[in-house]
């Protein structure tokens, strides 16, 4: 009897210590960094293409993690580290939930949202659905406008009646400000084609050096060839066009004969994933890379075929006021000219 | 006919004697309580402990003259990971579910009557799922379940010792070769729209016990009590698998409580 009660308390005692290989409890701010910094090393998907030395990141901030004594210090570490890597998808949330990402930090440069109420009132669109991640509507001269916007999830062209839209003389796929959303919301381009088609192409890490990639994978959809191959179709992107946005913009291009009509999409090529850092943070990275049909990754954006910029005052001033918006009105021009 | 008659009922009671003898059925309800240490390399790769509930039953059929034993079980455990650090600590962030059932047969190998070893195998089909709970998705802007299951057949080793009234018994389970469904890419479904069910419920991993670890070790003592045998113990299951290129490990230890009719 006194074997088996020692034999029991062995097998207690090494369960508890194989527990403290499974769970890592450190806390420290330095102990944040370490997770942060070996969990990218592992699983992000973009060094190269953010010419970034991951491994003299760590050489340079590890010392600077470890005389970190307050919370506003370790913030401005994340802060330029992720300046450094430029990812609109990588964000790391502190204890206390405040989000560190470039677009948090690099507030300067972006442009403001636009102001669609004033534009579906200025260009009179009628007849408008607002459903709670697309509107659609009806443009004047036969032209249906589709808007996806932020956090689409999987959803059909016939879920928002696509079908009943006249685009005789074609349609506009507004992507402007649609800064990511879900994979699946891509099946409301299921209208814009026939068959069953490749989309994109996903790529994964499969292992633990950077160069670690597994084969490419293609995403298909089955078309339900609502709008004629024939009917033109025009796409409107901008700096604001990211994410689920992007792959839109770049799907559209590939799939069928449209024209993209705007500014350079902000880019992001990639889904992402959260996981807890150490210290209850948490960190929100790519895992993996998308390639248009071509091959090409589209993490830096996707180029319009005709370019329409204005400043960042008018956008800010006179199309907030009014709803003027030469974007949409060069659109127009390429449907109905 | 009297002979004739007279003889098949001694042949019957014979018979019935040797069935009472020969074939007993068990049945034995657990109650489970513990904790557990788990990791994934996907979406928990820091690792999170967690308190388990567990319940399962086990039906057993043993021919004491064959030494065979029949066996079919049901297992259920539901484990609340919560992470120490996370804003909301006292807040449940994964819930764990595996469940497990098979059957098989294991055969005595030493058959004494204090000590018996029994060796056999079967089939089981385990399942085990982690789902974010609202709060990691207040928490996390995207957060991702994790889940695999398998079918297999396992190795069993029970080994029983009798102490008096007492009866220690230590059962351990293995994995040897099965298939099943793990994490892997693509993760994000090659067609849109993606079906869940059709997608999950496809094999796409041959395991082994070389990538494929799922170690039970259930240790327990019974004593008699009116009739039936009251059962207490401790499971010790220790997993680790590495599947392409996502790895999951994990320590549960359980107290058990039960009965055996």
């Amino acid at each position: 009897m006194r074997r088996y009660i020692t034999f029991l308390i062995l097998l207690i005692a090494v369960n508890y210590s194989c527990t403290k290989d499974i769970v890592d409890d450190r806390a420290t701010y330095v102990d944040v960094f370490d997770s942060f910094w070996h969990i990218m090393d592992e699983r992000y998907v973009f060094f190269e293409e953010k010419n970034v030395d991951w491994d003299s990141v760590y050489e340079d901030y590890k010392p600077k993690f470890k005389e970190v004594k307050y919370y506003h210090q370790a913030i401005d570490l994340f802060e330029e580290i992720i300046l450094e890597l430029n990812d609109g998808h990588i964000s790391v949330t502190t204890y206390w939930h405040h989000v560190i990402s470039v677009s948090g930090i690099d507030t300067l440069n972006a442009l403001p949202y636009l102001n669609y109420e004033k534009i579906y009132e200025r260009y009179q669109l009628n007849n408008i659905r607002e459903y709670p991640k697309v509107h659609i509507g009806q443009l004047n001269n036969s032209i249906t406008y589709l808007r996806p916007l932020y956090g689409l999830d999987k959803i059909s062209s016939a879920d928002v009646g696509l079908a009943n839209y006249e685009h005789k003389n074609g349609v506009i796929l507004d992507l402007r400000d649609c800064m990511g959303g879900n994979s699946e919301g891509l099946g409301l381009l299921d209208g814009f084609f026939e068959g069953n088609k490749d989309l994109y192409y996903r790529q994964y890490k499969n292992g633990k050096e950077h160069h670690n990639f597994t084969k490419k994978y293609s995403v298909k959809l089955e078309g339900l060839g609502t709008v004629s191959s024939e009917t033109p179709i025009v796409v409107l992107i901008n700096d604001n066009t990211y994410s689920m946005g992007n792959f839109m913009a770049s799907v559209m291009k590939d799939i069928t004969a449209c024209k993209l009509v705007g500014q350079k999409t902000g880019g992001g090529g990639g889904c992402v994933i959260s996981v807890y850092l150490n210290g209850g943070w948490s960190l929100t990275y790519t895992f993996d890379r998308v390639y248009n049909l071509s091959g090409e990754l589209i993490e830096d954006g996707i180029l319009p075929d005709i370019e329409v910029l204005k400043s960042k005052d008018f956008w800010e001033n006179d199309h907030q006021e009014t709803g003027e918006d030469p974007q949409l009105e060069k659109a127009l021009e390429v449907l109905l000219f | 006919m009297i002979k004739y008659l007279t003889s098949i009922l001694i042949c019957l009671s014979c018979n019935m004697l040797a069935q009472s003898d020969t074939i007993q059925n068990t049945h034995q309800a657990l109650i489970k309580y513990g904790g557990i240490a788990y990791n994934n390399s996907f979406s928990i790769p820091l690792g999170m402990r967690g308190a388990s509930v567990g319940l399962s039953y086990t039906y057993r059929r043993d021919n004491n003259i064959k030494h065979r034993q029949f066996y079919a079980f049901i297992n259920g455990r539901k484990t609340s990971l919560k992470n120490k650090y996370a804003y909301l600590k006292d807040e449940v962030l994964y819930n764990y579910l595996q469940g497990s059932l098979g059957t098989g047969y294991n055969w005595g190998i030493v058959n004494g009557s204090k000590l018996n070893v029994l060796i056999g195998s079967g089939i089981t089909l385990e399942g085990e799922f982690i789902d974010p709970t609202d709060v990691v998705f207040k928490t996390l802007y995207a957060a991702e379940p994790f889940g695999k299951w398998t079918i297999s057949a396992p190795i069993n080793v029970n080994v029983s010792y009798n102490i008096g009234r007492l009866r220690v018994e230590n059962l351990i389970t293995q994995p040897l070769i099965g298939i099943g469904h793990f994490p892997q890419p693509p993760y994000i479904p090659k067609k849109i729209p993606f079906n869940n069910l059709k997608y999950y419920s496809k094999p796409n991993t041959v395991v082994s016990f070389t990538n494929h670890l799922l170690l039970v070790n259930q240790l327990n003592i019974s004593i008699p009590f009116k009739g039936k045998r009251l059962r207490c113990g401790y499971e010790l299951s220790y997993s680790k698998y590495q599947v392409s290129v996502e790895s999951q490990e994990y320590c549960q230890h359980l107290f058990v409580l039960g009965i055996q009719l």
